[in-house]
Formats: structure tokens, sequence, C-alpha cells
């Protein structure tokens, strides 16, 4: 007993080792600045030889601490309703927390006030997000322009060749390379094994058919159309249209016959495996599948973008893009503290889209010896480093996200890891997402709707189980689906979003 | 004849459902070691079914040991709030469940009842964490031991184990001069070894798997507990976002996102579960210790 006890005295001793108590504000040296964000990789960073916080306290005079919170909405509440905020929130894409936390007043009440002392940020923040995040005159936070719009129709090149076949621009020609696709051997192995479609609805829904097919027909949520009503694909007949079209491949076997229970993960297996010709997919796919496939090169030609084919008037078009990216925030405590907010100026006005610190801060470049950057062409950036073993990130991956902090996709940077020269692999990704950015798009109004998450949830519900109930031939009363999603929330966010839209000026 | 080949139906029934049982069971950790194990391109071949794998990699347990330095004290850390939190929890419990078992205590009704509540209800997230902050916890490792030093439930066991220690011994020890601190430290605490060590465990066991407080109360890298890192690996891991769109390093590809978080799922359940056989019979002690009355 004796010896547990003293076993259990050392223990605890050295435990005292580990504790460290708050400490009281300083006044001189670096401002001591504390920077949330819901992380990418979330493991964590060494506080002493941490090349990206000593740059950051070198630059910015800032004594920077990182927390990463996987629980990021509830952290974030404790945080505040505790009075004990971080100084800089990184929201990323949660706007509806944003208004929430403005609200109850807990944020930097205007940043128009700050708007002289932060040209360079305020002129990368596009209108229309400026205009969102405006509330009774007083903007609420500070955001990026929204990310390039790289997912489209990616096809297989390769077999369109080996078939003489040319891209599908209408749903007919489409329906036609399909069953060429599934049933012509269009990769010459002799064996009936080939798809033309593909998806991932994880047993809950259709997955991301919707954005391969439906914007054939019109934009695939809430739209003004040309008489400047508002409208939905349910009520408007396009969505019935695209369910019939996806009724005709899957009773004709054109599509993977797991494409509405498997994961993300399971259908780019079978991507990578050379059975699918058409998917939803970056230009990253590109180097994805060559990395999947052992880097042989053999797969790099296998892809083309494809823009939407168009099935009606209106239709024909890809999905909009959003309005914005990245969205911080900063607490009213902060910004009640003038030193604290010189420093916050500093930083946010020091590590715009491009600047040197971004470049250091999100790839390392400058922060240590190693990694590079060069110009591919006028818009893309290729990021190599000569050594893993030297590269502070690869060997401290929760490293990645002092950059989450900054990062914009739309930096147009391709990582290249360890090879430094501009690879095949990285070319065709631009030529991939290049193509891409070329395609026409529906309106990003919509984007500005925020609406009600209940009638959300419950009108989606009702959506999910009667798409895949109509596809399968179960049900074709499509008019009763209508009634009923109207009267379980559609109705109302047909109200709501034509309140919304009225009240930005989109309609009268 | 009969009777005997009712029994064998029966008894091979009885197998029949016991090892279906036990595959349905097993199943879904075989297929996490086995995920573990799986190398990108055996991933791609099986298109993401596994049921054996051909050709193993130890690569996704590279992944997670990697940054071998945060694991390591993340480890360190676990391993110091599992002896001290326990330890700790112990002393406040048997003090609180000798003291309830004490029948001439002024105020013990007042103080089970005060038990008991604790047991319901608790004070919430944000009082919680209001009273962590204002007792200057926040970010120190005393912020993942304090608020569970009092474990309500163990202590109404040791005050139900306390209260049926016979008369006789008490009344002989204090003849003999004994006070009730010597009565608690020299009778009650020795005999109660199987309870504390029921109680002990069903305390380390909380702590062990514990991450939500230590994610609430800490942010310093230093402090993180092992379950928090390991679940952050497993939740965050979006290294593909991170890295940005491409990445050539083959050595970065070689396993899945899946395989890399069944491995984390493999190593944050390997301690807990060495230990477990050895003390699995304190656990079942633990369910009915205090149950029995007399």
């Amino acid at each position: 007993m004796k010896k547990c006890l003293l076993v259990m005295v050392l223990i605890l001793s050295i435990s005292f080792v580990f504790a460290s108590g708050e400490t009281e504000e300083v006044l001189t040296g670096p401002v001591e600045l504390e920077f949330m964000v819901s992380p990418w990789v979330g493991q964590p960073v060494p506080n002493v030889d941490n090349p990206i916080k000593d740059y950051i306290l070198d630059k910015f005079d800032i004594d920077i601490k990182l927390t990463n919170s996987s629980e990021f909405d509830q952290q974030l509440l404790v945080r505040f309703a505790s009075d004990n905020p971080p100084n800089y929130i990184h929201l990323g894409n949660k706007s509806s927390l944003a208004f929430q936390l403005y609200d109850e007043g807990v944020l930097l009440e205007d940043w128009n006030e700050y708007k002289d002392r932060l040209p360079k940020t305020m002129e990368m923040m596009p209108d229309i997000a400026e205009k969102y995040f405006t509330v009774d005159g007083k903007l609420i936070g500070l955001a990026l322009p929204p990310p390039p719009a790289n997912w489209s129709l990616k096809i297989k090149k390769t077999w369109l060749d080996s078939l003489g076949m040319e891209m599908p621009t209408t749903a007919e020609e489409l329906l036609e390379v399909a069953r060429a696709f599934t049933f012509n051997d269009p990769d010459g192995n002799g064996k009936d094994d080939t798809y033309a479609f593909t998806s991932a609805g994880g047993g809950k829904n259709i997955g991301d058919l919707i954005f391969q097919l439906q914007h054939m027909w019109g934009p695939s949520g809430f739209y003004i159309d040309d008489s400047q009503n508002i409208q939905h694909p349910i009520l408007d007949g396009n969505h019935k249209q695209f369910l019939d079209f996806v009724k005709t491949i899957v009773s004709e076997g054109l599509i993977d016959p797991d494409w509405y229970t498997q994961s993300w993960e399971q259908h780019k297996a079978r991507i990578f495996n050379d059975k699918i010709g058409l998917v939803w997919y970056p230009g990253v796919i590109a180097s994805e599948t060559e990395n999947a496939t052992g880097l042989t090169g053999d797969t790099i030609d296998w892809y083309e973008s494809m823009p939407m084919p168009k099935a009606s008037e209106n239709g024909g078009k890809d999905l909009h893009i959003g309005i914005y990216d990245r969205l911080i925030v900063v607490s009213k405590k902060t910004s009640e503290n003038e030193r604290e907010m010189d420093a916050m100026i500093r930083f946010l006005e020091g590590t715009t889209l491009g600047s040197e610190a971004y470049n250091a801060i999100r790839w390392g470049v400058g922060a240590f010896e190693g990694p590079t950057m060069v110009d591919i062409n006028d818009v893309y950036k290729y990021s190599s480093y000569p050594s893993k073993d030297t590269h502070f990130f690869q060997n401290f991956k929760g490293a990645f996200d002092y950059g989450k902090l900054i990062s914009s996709r739309g930096d147009h940077v391709i990582q290249g890891g360890t090879q430094t020269e501009i690879s095949e692999i990285a070319l065709k990704q631009v030529e991939l997402d290049s193509t891409t950015l070329s395609f026409k798009r529906y309106s990003n109004e919509p984007a500005m709707l925020s609406l009600d998450p209940n009638n959300t949830s419950n009108a989606k519900d009702v959506l999910d189980q009667f798409e895949i109930k109509y596809i399968l031939g179960e049900t074709m009363d499509y008019e009763a689906f209508t009634n009923e999603w109207l009267a379980s929330g559609g109705q109302a966010l047909l109200e709501e979003a034509e309140a919304q839209f009225k009240k930005y000026g989109f309609i009268k | 004849m009969k009777k005997l080949n009712n029994e064998k139906v029966y008894q091979i029934l009885v197998t029949f459902i016991i090892i279906t049982i036990s595959i349905v069971c097993l199943f879904p950790l075989v297929y996490v070691f086995m995920l573990s194990l799986t190398s990108k391109s055996e991933w791609i071949d099986k298109e993401g079914v596994i049921f054996w794998v051909n050709n193993p990699t130890l690569f996704a347990y590279k992944g997670v040991f990697k940054f071998g330095g945060t694991i390591g004290k993340a480890f360190v850390i676990s391993i110091l709030r599992t002896t001290v939190g326990t330890f700790l929890t112990l002393i406040i419990t048997i003090i609180s469940g000798y003291t309830m078992s004490r029948k001439n205590l002024p105020g013990r009704k007042i103080m089970i009842i005060m038990i008991m509540t604790i047991l319901i209800f608790n004070g919430g997230l944000i009082p919680t964490y209001l009273v962590v902050k204002e007792t200057n916890l926040l970010n120190t490792f005393w912020a993942m031991i304090v608020p569970m030093m009092m474990y309500g439930w163990g202590a109404l066991i040791f005050k139900q184990f306390f209260e049926n220690i016979p008369a006789e011994i008490e009344e002989s020890a204090q003849m003999d001069g004994a006070s009730e601190i010597n009565l608690m430290m020299n009778i009650a605490v020795p005999i109660s070894a199987p309870v504390i060590a029921a109680i002990g465990l069903f305390s380390a066991v909380i702590h062990w798997n514990s991450w939500f407080d230590a994610m609430i109360y800490i942010t310093d890298p230093r402090l993180k507990p092992l379950q928090l890192v390991l679940r952050n690996m497993f939740v965050d891991n979006n290294l593909s976002w991170a890295t940005g769109t491409m990445n050539h390093d083959p050595s970065m590809l070689s396993v899945t996102d899946e395989s890399q978080k069944m491995a984390v799922a493999i190593v944050g359940t390997i301690p807990i579960l060495m230990v477990y056989p050895f003390l699995q019979k304190h656990f079942v002690k633990g369910v009915y210790t205090g149950s029995v009355k007399g």
C-alpha cells in the first residue's frame, strides 16, 4: 500500500510538469492571438521549432495560437457563451453561424470602419459577398472570391476514340454514347464489364447524378425565370424529365449497378479500375487516376472535360459557382483591444491571396528551406519541394492547418510533391480545369439563399424517398409527390426564397 | 433414442446460432483490421470489398506513427491522465462513500440526495466550462482530472459496501481507540479491495476513452491526450484538401484515406483491448457489488 502511494505521489509530481496556468495579459512584445479553424488535418504541431509560427511572429509580430477543433461549431459556441472567444475565426462557408453570432452581438460589428486600412482585403471581396454579409448596413465578416469552378463532367476520351464517336451535346446523343460505352466493349478487353455512368448514393439518395444530368434541363434548385418569377425544377417539369432519363439508364443497365448503395470511396475504386465512361469530377482526376494506377503515365489521356449536354432551351449549363470562399470573423472583444486589432489588420492585409506571406504560410515557400513555386501559365502555379524529410508540413501534417486560415483555391496552385519538374499530369490537370472554367454556368444568385434548415431537411427527405421509388418504378404519381413536397416544407421554402430574392433586389 | 436426437439437434442449433452471432460481431473488427492493411492498388482491384488481404502493407500504421513524437506525447498524457485521474477519483470517491455510510452523520440524507442528483443531472456544458475557466484550470492538465474526481455512482457503491461491514469489527477497533480516519484507512479500505479494483477500472476506462473534455478545455497541443489526437486524425484527415489539388508523391498515396482511418481505429483500441481480458472479472464484480444488501 505504501509503495502504491509512493508511486502515485511520483506520478502526481510528474503531472505537475504538464500543468500550466492562465497568464496575465502582456502589453509589450508580440501580440498573442488565438486563431480558430475547423481543421483539414487536426494533428498537433509543435510550439517550438515551428517555422510557420516563427514566420508569423517575425512578419506580423503575432504569437499565434492555432486552435483546431473537429467539433468546431460546438466548441466555438461554448467559447463565446463563456466570454472566452478566440480572436480570429475561420468560418469557412458557415454563413448561418456568422449571422447567429452577429445577432448575439459577440462579433466585430462593422468592417466598413476598417475598409481604408484593409484596401487589398476589401478589393478581393466580391460585391455579391459584401452584399450578402451586410446586415443593416454593417459588414459582419470578410470573404474571398468563390473557388474556381473546376467540377464538371469528365468523359473517357479514349473510349470515344475507340468507338469513333463524338462528344455528346444533347440528351439523346448522351444516351447513344452511354449505350455504346456499356455494350460495345469500349476498352477492347472482350468483356462486358463497362458502364457509362456511376454515382455514390451511399444508400441515402441518388448521389451526384443530380450534378451529372439534371442540369441538362435547367438549374437544380430555386431560380428566377425569364418572367422574374421564382421557380423550382419540381414545379417547372425539369426534375420529372431528369428522373425519366435516370429511369431509362437504370432500366437499360447503363449505370454501375451499385450506384445507389456505394460510398464515394467505393465508387472511386471502380472509376480508377477503368470501368466507367462518364464521371462528375474536378481536373484532379488525372493525377488521382495516375496515382491509383501506379504512375505509369498510361491514364493521363483518359479524360476530357465535357460541357453539359443541352436538353431544353434553358438547360445545358453547369452548376452555379458560390458567392464567396472562406469567411473570416473577429470577436467583439478583439475589436475592443486596439493592440490586438492592429495586429489582426496587419495579418489580414499581409496575407492576401498571392502575397509573399500567403505563399509562406499556405505552401511553406520562403518560410523554410525547400519549397519552391513556379508559374505554369498566367493562371496556374506549380509548387514542389526536393525532399519530403526536410519538409515541415510533411513531418507535421497538422501545419497545413495554418494554411487553411488564409487559403483560397483561387490561388490556382498545383502541388507536385517531390517532383520538382512540371509533369505531364500537372499539365493535364491544368488543361481539364481550364476547359471547365470556360463552361457556361447557371446564375449564382441562388447561392445567396439562406433557407430554414427544418423545412429544407423535411422537403429533401420527401424528395430522396420519391426519387428512388420513381426510378425503380415503384411509383409513377409525380403529382402526388409534388403536393407532398410542397406540404412538407417546399411551399414554405418557395415563399422564403422569394422573400430573400426580393430583399436582395433580384426580383421586384 | 428420440431424446438423444432432439438433444443433438438442439446442440447443433445452439452452436450454429452462437457461431453466426460471433461472426456478425467479429466481422466488423476483422474488416477494420483487414482494411488497415490494404494497399490502394488492392482496394481498387477489389473495388472496395475487402474480406482478406493478399498483399498486406503496414503503410497506414507508418502514417499513424510517422509523427511519432506527437503520438508518443499524447500517449504519455493519456497514461498520466488515466493513472492520476483514477487515483484521485478513488480517493474522493472512497472518502465520500465512507462519509455517507456513517449513519449518525448530520445532513447525511441531503448529501446522498445531492450525489443522486448529479447522477441524473449535470451542470451542462457551458456552466461547467465557466467553472473550469474561473478556477484557472483551462488549458491545464488538471482540467481533465478535477471535474471528473467526484464519481457519484462509485461513491454510492462504496457507501453500500461500507454499510455492510459488520458493526462488531468497527466496534472492536473503536474500543482499541481507533478514530474515524483510522477506521476508514485501516479497516474499511483494506477489506474493500475488490470494490476499489472494480470502481478503479471503470474510472480508468472512462479516463482512457475521454476526448470531449480535452477538446473543450485544452488548446495546448502538448496536453492533448491520445484519444483526442486519434479522433482528430480519424475525423479530419483531409490531406487531399490540405496538400493541394495534386500530389505526385507515391508514398503519400499508397493507402486510401479509409485504410488510414482504420489504422487509427486499431491503434486507439489495442491498449485497452490488451488490458481488458486481465481485468474483466473486476468489471463483472463491479456490476453486482453493492446490489445485494445484508
